[in-house]
């Protein structure tokens, strides 16, 4: 026991990793599937899943053969130093972006959904100084609340499919035919995008019983395939494709009109408190992320000292980021899909490739 | 470990529960809120007049008298938002939009279009998508807010027992906001939208033996009531009124989208007297067919009634006296379908909308005629077939006015 | 700008303090590159010297549609 203490276990990274795709998931999965795929958005995440499947087997390969080691030190193995410090620095500045990016989001939602005469600085102040509280705390104190909000914001979600399927119209959802191939295989590329597993693959040297990471894995995206599936289906077939496609907060709006008995309502405020704590996970995690990324290439004793730097760091680049959320938007349909489909499948694929042309791993290690 | 895990999560539940309440100056205290219920829209001249009626909650909200009072303010902006910010220059509330349940919208201003009247209601996020939607027709939305409020009653509560009753008749629906926002985004479809209209009760000014009837005349000579009655049907392109659907062809309209929840036919027995028969159940098939690329359309309607008043004598259940009601059922129903198609014919707009079920029957050859439709649409061969029961009575049987032989 | 720039000192004195304090005087260049990114970022953020934000420059370099009609 002694040698797991201050680590995780691959059930409880893969649980951080599941609450890190529900914060884009409930934000945009329905609006972007049904702007290309329009009625049929609801079998994105089915063909999605198929890819990401694929994804995961390639990866665990990677984790099988380095077992107790980070990615970075997997890169640097594989590749020379050069193009290792280069592959890390790139991924230092993609996650960097992606936080700034959510934290932004995060603070813009608020703002758009609830408050909207409140200086927006607020949120992403109290935001990062929580994050810069906790993150001292170690990965495991991470995990734990991973655990809790991840019980917490499935129960929520549950909730709200159970007030929200009996309004479904069945119309919205059809029709389905071979016209339909195309639009949602396109669509399913902006959905695979989610798939932040690599990205904590970065304190992989933390994670114990590394053996079940497959196990797991398929339950994970399972997981994330039910919740992308329900969340698509009740947002459109609540109220179709055309006002789903045109809203910013889809599945928000959706929430909105669930009213309980014809009194209660207003379930919107739940959604938007679970909304938060998948937003603080995220943050938290990959900022863990980066600080281990910055940790292992600058060569760093301890990352303790650059959290509260950091942290001011992301603060200003949130804000230069973008002048207005309709950047933000546009940034995350013509940017943000596109480099993470870059940085969690191309980039570790092509590592995968020359591990295997370099016999550093072999597929039998599973 | 473990303290800082439960301190961390307490703090970070009690921010977003307490919504960091000194920070933040977006909360309101129920109080001291005012909650839109009933919204109407007019035109005045270049502007909007923005009728609101609230209601406040609290405390005093609890006695009667408060209760009954609604109150109502108005205003008038370049557009809602404008003529909304206005009343925070005189009203002594804050106004919450959470609570609206109903917009008026007067016919004037609908004849340029509903679409840019409707984004403000979309995109607030205040506002309920919901919320559903009126058109007035001749009289502005003020006026018909302040007749029933000058009447001593509340508006949202009349509107709400028009909406739960107009299943009795199903002679309108209601149409959310997001509904008809989802029909005008589709440049296919025509809208419709629920038809409210101000009746002048004639009164009969001489022979009023009732003296309490003739001071009530004497008041107020033309008593005016608010009913809801049949639809506003909107261009699809435009979104401009192009016309209106009421009594019977509006229900008839109700038949063939499958709207009808219950409803009133009266059909004569052999001896011409009344019989009326009470709508139990109606369902309505569209069936498109394609005929090369000819298009055929059936309305196929499946109804079901009982008996509910017998005025003549005749003993009605023999097997040939049930067809006869039948028949006579099912040549209404016909017509007043009938009667909807041609009215949807004449304008050329497609208010049922076939053209959703053509996409969901033939998802291909949708994609190739959609650019087409309006042509195709008048081009459409209609039939439509009615297939009725009726399946019993209640208490009694025969009717009062059989007496017994001898 | 005066307010970042003392909220940057500050944090950068107190790491500081807390680096001697543990001997981690190693990670002190590192360090000074972050403290400078920062202040490169808050000085950004304030006078805006590009007039545009990283999302224009992102958006603009794979020619998104954002820029597009008008």
């Amino acid at each position: 026991m002694v040698k797991n203490k201050g680590k995780i276990s691959v059930r409880q990274a893969l649980t951080l990793f599941a609450i890190l795709t529900i914060t884009p998931t409930v934000r945009f999965a329905a609006s972007s599937t049904a702007l290309i795929a329009k009625q049929a958005a609801w079998l994105v995440p089915t063909v999605t899943a198929v890819f990401l499947f694929l994804m995961l087997y390639i990866l665990n390969i990677l984790l099988q053969g380095y077992k107790n080691k980070s990615f970075t030190e997997m890169i640097y193995d594989i590749t020379s130093k050069f193009w290792g410090n280069l592959i890390i620095f790139l991924y230092l500045v993609w996650i960097t972006i992606l936080i700034a990016f959510y934290l932004r989001f995060y603070s813009e939602r608020l703002v758009t959904s609830i408050y909207p005469n409140v200086k927006i600085d607020i949120f992403t102040i109290s935001m990062l100084i929580l994050i810069g509280f906790i993150i001292r705390n170690g990965i495991v104190v991470i995990a734990r609340m991973g655990e809790i909000s991840f019980i917490l914001i499935s129960i929520v979600i549950l909730v709200l499919m159970i007030f929200m399927i009996p309004t479904i119209k069945i119309n919205n959802l059809l029709p389905i035919s071979y016209l339909d191939i195309m639009p949602t295989l396109k669509a399913s590329f902006s959905g695979a995008a989610l798939f932040y597993v690599i990205y904590l693959f970065f304190f992989a040297h933390e994670f114990t019983h590394q053996e079940e990471f497959f196990k797991y894995g398929k339950l994970t995206l399972l997981f994330i395939w039910l919740i992308n599936t329900v969340i698509i289906l009740a947002s459109i077939g609540n109220l179709g494709h055309a006002i789903i496609s045109r809203s910013p907060l889809s599945f928000l709006i959706a929430v909105k009109q669930v009213t309980l008995l014809g009194v209660v309502s207003g379930f919107e405020s739940i959604l938007v408190a679970t909304w938060i704590i998948s937003d603080f996970i995220m943050i938290l995690v990959l900022t863990y992320s980066v600080l281990n990324i910055i940790k292992s290439l600058f060569k760093l004793s301890s990352y303790n000292s650059f959290i509260n730097i950091f942290l001011v760091f992301l603060f200003f680049i949130s804000w230069i980021l973008a002048n207005n959320v309709f950047e933000l938007q546009t940034l995350s349909v013509d940017v943000v899909v596109s480099g993470n489909i870059i940085m969690q499948f191309i980039l570790p694929i092509i590592i995968v490739v020359i591990a295997l042309i370099r016999k550093k791993i072999n597929i039998k290690t599973n | 470990m473990r303290r800082t895990l439960i301190i961390t999560l307490i703090l970070f539940t009690l921010y977003i529960s307490a919504g960091l309440e000194t920070m933040i100056g977006g909360r309101k205290s129920i109080t001291d809120a005012f909650y839109v219920t009933t919204v109407g829209l007019d035109k005045a001249k270049d502007k909007i007049k923005l009728t609101i009626v609230t209601q406040s909650l609290g405390p005093e909200e609890e006695t009667e008298y408060t209760k009954k009072q609604d109150k109502y303010f108005v205003t008038e902006g370049k557009t809602i938002f404008e003529a909304n910010r206005f009343f925070t220059t005189f009203m002594d509330n804050k106004i919450f939009w959470g609570h609206v349940d109903y917009i008026l919208i007067s016919e004037s201003l609908v004849k340029n279009g509903l679409d840019t009247y409707l984004d403000f209601f979309m995109r607030d996020h205040e506002t309920r998508l919901i919320a559903e939607l009126f058109i007035v027709k001749e009289y502005s939305a003020e006026e018909s807010i302040k007749l029933v409020i000058d009447s001593g009653e509340d508006i949202t509560n009349t509107l709400h027992v028009l909406k739960e009753d107009v299943g009795k008749l199903s002679v309108s629906g209601c149409v959310p906001v997001y509904e008809a926002f989802s029909t005008i985004t589709d440049e296919n479809c025509g809208s419709n939208v629920p038809l409210l209209q101000i009746i002048e009760d004639e009164k009969e000014e001489t022979d009023s033996t009732d003296a309490k009837e003739a001071s009530v005349a004497e008041d107020n000579p033309k008593s005016k009531r608010l009913v809801l009655d049949g639809y506003a049907l909107l261009d699809p392109e435009s979104s401009e009124l192009v016309g209106f659907l009421t009594g019977n062809d509006a229900r008839g309209f109700n038949f063939a989208i499958n709207k009808i929840k219950s409803g009133v036919i009266v059909v004569e027995d052999p001896e011409g007297e009344d019989v009326t028969l009470e709508i139990i159940k109606s369902k309505t098939k569209i069936i498109p067919k394609f005929n090369g690329d000819k298009l055929e359309v059936t309305f196929k309607t499946k109804l079901s009634t009982n008996i509910a008043e017998i005025d003549g004598s005749t003993n009605l259940f023999t097997d040939e006296n049930i067809e006869l009601l039948i028949k006579q059922q099912n040549e209404m129903v016909k017509k007043e379908v009938k009667n909807a198609i041609d009215f949807a014919l004449k304008h050329n707009i497609d208010i049922f909308p076939i053209s959703k079920v053509v996409e969901r029957k033939f998802p291909v050859k949708w994609d190739k005629i959609k650019d087409d439709w309006r042509k195709i649409f008048t081009e459409i061969t209609f039939n439509v077939e009615v297939d009725s029961q009726i399946d019993r009575t209640y208490s009694i049987k025969e009717p009062v006015l059989s007496r017994e032989d001898g | 700008m005066l307010k970042y720039i003392m909220i940057i000192g500050a944090i950068s004195i107190y790491e500081i303090y807390m680096m001697v304090k543990k001997r981690q005087m190693k990670d002190f260049n590192a360090f000074l590159i972050f403290v400078l990114i920062a202040l490169l970022a808050s000085y950004i953020h304030v006078h805006d010297p590009f007039d545009a934000s990283l999302s224009e420059l992102l958006l603009k370099l794979v020619k998104s549609e954002y820029f597009k009609g008008g």
